[in-house]
């Protein structure tokens, strides 16, 4: 096999890769007998798909004629059109010899896979959907699998129309999905911009007043276009969001940083039940949270899990290390259950950092600090150490994997974290103390920067209800 | 102004090659199709502008390059398409290709049925299931590099049955 022939085997199985559709494209564009080769094997590898689709008794090709012209049935004044239409498209479907599903429908796209609403929806049998469905439910859950590609969980008051297997509209309510390599392009568009997906789990939410709030648990996304392309930005690009970061577009197009994702989760590690605002006050301890760091630049949220400080709770929105007890122990009875604010650990070398936390009724507010670095003057001044502790403890092999340093402090960071003795699991552990504050009344709480040393990590934020008998 | 009729009778004569045009600028099976049911759309849609005393399939290939042009826009920072200079070319090749790409449907049938078993469950797994040959080897207990080996030595002999058929018919 000639490494021409190599490239375009690649591109025909699906598995090419960016480089290489570099490389085959200086081939093709230099050599017109490969390029017309090139077209010959696409044409019958699309041919051999929509034989096989013929076969499986599945609709060879979408094209959606009746959808077509019912839109421009709409156009017209005199009824008879719908008609016309009506009869051309069964005569078309017809000669298909497609049987055994409704006359609206293509290829069903997706399967109900849970149901929490006793809602019934249009454009479903026996729990597959097909492009044009719309599900509308005032509350309660669904959950659609898209094949091997996506699962998508609606919740609450939700408006959501299926146009493929790979993009949907949300018109209200909220999404979250999570959504695997083959369903890279999953797009879901809301009124004011199309938010594309990158191989992440994800989340959007779509208000009364058409605003959508974008938030990225993991992966990446891609927010632009859409009815609204002022949603890109200044180069006409979509806008990128990654792991931690999540933003507001409203309906004119003005862009907003979400500083704080309320999960309600019985986990922190769970992403399924979040919301962008505060909708149970009376649980959450922590009614908002702001730091002084630029909105466009970085807009990373906080996430602040309700009742989710347990043993082996994720430590930052940014990492995957997790909080747990001194040397395999549980953690402090004193903290467990309380509510507990993620934080970045990127946010360790932010030297200028300021956050604010609004706390909503007299609680404890517990600060975890890496024990590697000395106390900054700010958490002397405001908190008071105690003799808890708890450990930041993370994956050896996953830890040196993720590392991206430059070659020379990734061997200083290694050699830090030989310092470190692996736990049977393979995992290695940071001391971290625990400071307290006690707030008798509602009000703000001010937390400063780190040391910005490398070798460290950011603090946790654990806040609890008072309990009688503590005194500070 | 052609009559709706008629104009579907275009669509289902050049839809293949429109097909063919959007696979080379998308590899993506679902995605491929999705812009094709938006080319139809947008073909059907603009019926009122198509002169009939012109060819049908530049224009509707005119109309898929827009509505893949629109997907690569979408898609900005994904680098897995050509560059729009070759998908244009691409549009004059596959114009030329035309009468061969008639040929092909009505020969794929039965060069198909001279693949071997394997070969033909391989084929189903890749085109109907829309597996990848990762996928493929995990359910069939083989290699990827052994099901692609089988997926390229079916291309082959695919395409050597095909061009016997166009040769005996002069193309």
């Amino acid at each position: 096999m000639t490494h021409q022939q190599d490239l375009i085997n690649s591109w025909m199985n699906g598995t090419i890769t960016s480089d290489q559709i570099r490389e085959l494209e200086v081939e093709l564009s230099n050599d017109e007998n490969l390029a017309k080769d090139f077209v010959f094997r696409v044409m019958m590898h699309r041919q051999l798909r929509d034989a096989h689709l013929t076969e499986a008794k599945l609709p060879p090709i979408v094209t959606d004629l009746e959808k077509t012209w019912r839109r421009r049935s709409q156009q017209w004044v005199l009824g008879w059109g719908v008609g016309v239409a009506l009869l051309l498209v069964g005569a078309i479907l017809g000669s298909r010899s497609i049987s055994n599903r409704p006359d609206w429908s293509w290829r069903a796209v997706a399967s109900v896979e849970a149901k929490s609403t006793t809602a019934e929806f249009a454009k479903t049998l026996n729990g597959k959907i097909y492009p044009g469905s719309r599900l509308q439910f005032d509350q309660g859950q669904v959950v659609l699998r898209f094949g091997e590609d996506a699962v998508v969980t609606l919740t609450g008051n939700v408006d959501f129309e299926i146009h493929s297997a790979k993009r949907c509209s949300l018109h209200r309510g909220q999404v979250t999905a999570t959504v695997n390599d083959s369903g890279r392009g999953f797009t879901i568009t809301t009124p004011t911009t199309d938010v594309v997906d990158l191989g992440t789990e994800f989340g959007v939410s779509v208000g009364p007043d058409r605003q959508a709030d974008v938030v990225v648990f993991k992966g990446e996304v891609d927010i632009g276009g859409g009815n609204n392309q002022v949603s890109s930005n200044k180069a006409g690009e979509n806008w990128r969001l990654q792991t931690g970061e999540a933003m507001r577009i409203e309906e004119q197009g003005g862009k907003n940083r979400i500083p704080a994702i309320w999960n309600y989760s019985s986990t922190s590690n769970s992403s399924l039940k979040w919301s962008t605002s505060n909708l149970r006050s009376s649980e959450s301890l922590i009614s908002s949270v702001r730091d002084n760091l630029s909105t466009a630049a970085r807009p990373k949220y906080y996430l602040i899990n309700l009742g989710g400080f347990v043993d082996r709770a994720k430590c930052y929105v940014d990492r995957s290390y997790v909080w747990t007890g001194l040397a395999g122990r549980l953690l402090p009875v004193e903290l467990q259950g309380g509510d507990y604010l993620q934080t970045f650990n990127n946010d360790k070398v932010q030297k200028d950092l300021e956050v604010y936390l609004e706390i909503s009724e007299a609680a404890h507010v517990y600060v975890l600090f890496d024990q590697r670095i000395a106390s900054p003057a700010w958490l002397e001044a405001g908190f008071n150490r105690t003799e808890l502790a708890v450990s930041l403890t993370g994956n050896v092999k996953e830890h040196l994997q993720a590392l991206s340093l430059p070659q020379q402090l990734k061997t200083r960071h290694q050699e830090k974290s030989n310092e470190i003795r692996p736990t049977e699991t393979m995992e290695y552990e940071y001391p971290f103390t625990v400071w307290r504050r006690k707030i008798n009344d509602p009000g703000e709480v001010y937390l400063g920067p780190m040391s910005g040393e490398i070798n460290s990590a950011m603090y946790g934020v654990v806040v609890k209800r008072q309990h009688s008998g503590r005194s500070n | 102004m052609a009559h709706y009729r008629q104009l579907a009778k275009l669509w289902a004569k050049h839809q293949p090659s429109v097909a063919s045009f959007i696979g080379t600028s998308v590899n993506d099976f679902i995605v491929a199709e999705e812009l094709l049911q938006e080319t139809a759309a947008q073909v059907f849609e603009n019926i009122d502008r198509f002169d009939d005393s012109r060819p049908f399939l530049p224009w509707s290939l005119g109309i898929a390059r827009n509505v893949v042009l629109k997907y690569r826009r979408r898609i900005a920072r994904d680098r897995h398409v050509f560059s729009q200079g070759l998908l244009d070319h691409f549009a004059q090749v596959v114009q030329e290709m035309s009468e061969r790409q008639d040929a092909l449907v009505r020969s794929l049938s039965t060069c198909r049925k001279r693949l071997t078993p394997r070969s033909q469950e391989i084929c189903r797994l890749r085109y109907e299931q829309n597996l990848l040959p990762q996928e493929i080897a995990s359910r069939l207990g083989s290699t990827p590099s052994a099901v692609a080996t089988v997926l390229h030595r079916m291309h082959e002999q695919l395409r050597n049955c095909i061009e016997q058929y166009l040769r005996a018919e002069g193309l």
